[in-house]
């Protein structure tokens, strides 16, 4: 009878478990990464206003191990070791945020942007609004490719890309957070994709 | 060692086990992303459904530590996974992994290295010294173990509280 209790409150106690792992989940998810046992987290601002969240989620639904049909200003991605491709979208709020990041080139050195937008003159409105012309990128209109090549859905989202093939795709709310899935042997290797436009 | 202090610590290593496993079950990012960073040429093999399997067989090994099963099924499971726990902190180790892995579920930010390296060490200390004689580790101690693992995992949401009120 002793055992059977014990089993029963181990059961409990891994369930209060679960729950605060799921609290940290979800506290990671919405930006508040300083509470639960969430570790990797979103901000740690200490009561100022809503900061945006910079951790990564990865994404369902992306084909990874997928080998697209790749556009002519993707042409330097499918030939390189290493390389990500930033997903974004003229119409989402983070995309915003994101693009405002990359603005500039600095913090852009070594990304490829694949722009899903309503038309052409949209997307060129976008990269021209935030200065992101000297960054190599494609504009996608409708988001068919990202769509129908990657299965990917949402934005913004990083791309991982081996050797022309998808290794990975994770949203994101912070371009610092993307870079390091490029970290390999604790350097940066974002490969260099500058010449795919 | 004494039976008792034997059975205090196999409680006290299945309750990490089981700690460590429940985590990686609802957040198998942290450690897929670690892994990923240690094994660029296998990231599109390392998915959370592996990490996934691999925090399902912590969970299952810690249970089966604690029932009467086979012989030494459990311990030479747990002896195993403390081997692959300090591999890969040597792996972390050599290849200066910078990633946060989650291993544990304590949440401490920490990439692959000496702390999976030393806990490791200690699961195939715990799994050989539970070898020698008829371990009978107690269930109710596991879940008080457990439970006091949570609270230390999750010090920081309580820390975090008080400060709420005050900007509230």
């Amino acid at each position: 009878m002793e055992v059977v209790f014990g089993f029963v409150l181990l059961v409990l106690a891994c369930a209060v478990v679960l729950l605060f792992a799921m609290f940290g989940e979800l506290a990671s998810r919405v930006g508040d990464g300083g509470g639960g046992s969430g570790g990797d987290g979103g901000d740690r601002g200490d009561g100022g206003g809503p900061r945006a969240w910079s951790g990564l989620r990865p994404l369902e639904g992306a084909r990874i191990g997928a080998e697209p049909r790749w556009p002519s200003e993707l042409d330097g991605v499918p030939g390189a070791e290493r390389a990500v491709v930033l997903a974004l979208s003229t119409s989402c709020g983070s995309c915003q945020d994101v693009a405002q990041q990359l603005a500039g080139g600095r913090e852009a050195a070594g990304f490829t942007i694949a722009l899903a937008c309503r038309s052409q003159e949209d997307g060129i409105g976008f990269i021209k609004e935030h200065g992101l012309g000297s960054v190599p990128h494609f504009l996608d209109e409708t988001g068919t490719w990202l769509r129908g090549e990657l299965g990917v859905q949402s934005s913004p989202v990083g791309l991982v890309f081996h050797k022309g093939r998808l290794a990975s795709a994770d949203v994101f709310g912070d371009i610092k957070s993307i870079k390091s899935l490029a970290l390999v042997n604790g350097e940066r290797r974002l490969t260099d994709v500058q010449s795919g436009r | 060692m004494g039976e008792w202090t034997i059975n205090v610590l196999v409680a006290l290593a299945a309750a990490t086990l089981l700690h460590a496993g429940i985590y990686k079950a609802v957040r198998p990012a942290e450690l897929r992303q670690a892994l990923r960073e240690l094994a660029p040429d296998l990231a599109i093999g390392i998915g959370n459904s592996a990490v996934r399997f691999a925090a399902g067989l912590e969970i299952l090994i810690a249970f089966l530590w604690l029932v009467p099963t086979g012989p030494h099924l459990a311990p030479t499971g747990a002896a195993l996974l403390g081997l692959c726990f300090a591999a890969l902190g040597v792996a972390g180790r050599v290849r200066a992994s910078t990633a946060a892995c989650g291993c544990l579920g304590f949440g401490t930010g920490k990439a692959l290295g000496l702390t999976n390296v030393v806990f490791g060490a200690c699961l195939v200390a715990v799994a050989l010294l539970s070898f020698a004689g008829s371990v009978t580790p107690s269930p109710t101690v596991t879940a008080l173990f457990l439970l006091l693992l949570c609270i230390f995992a999750n010090r920081a949401a309580a820390y975090r509280l008080p400060a709420r009120k005050g900007v509230a």
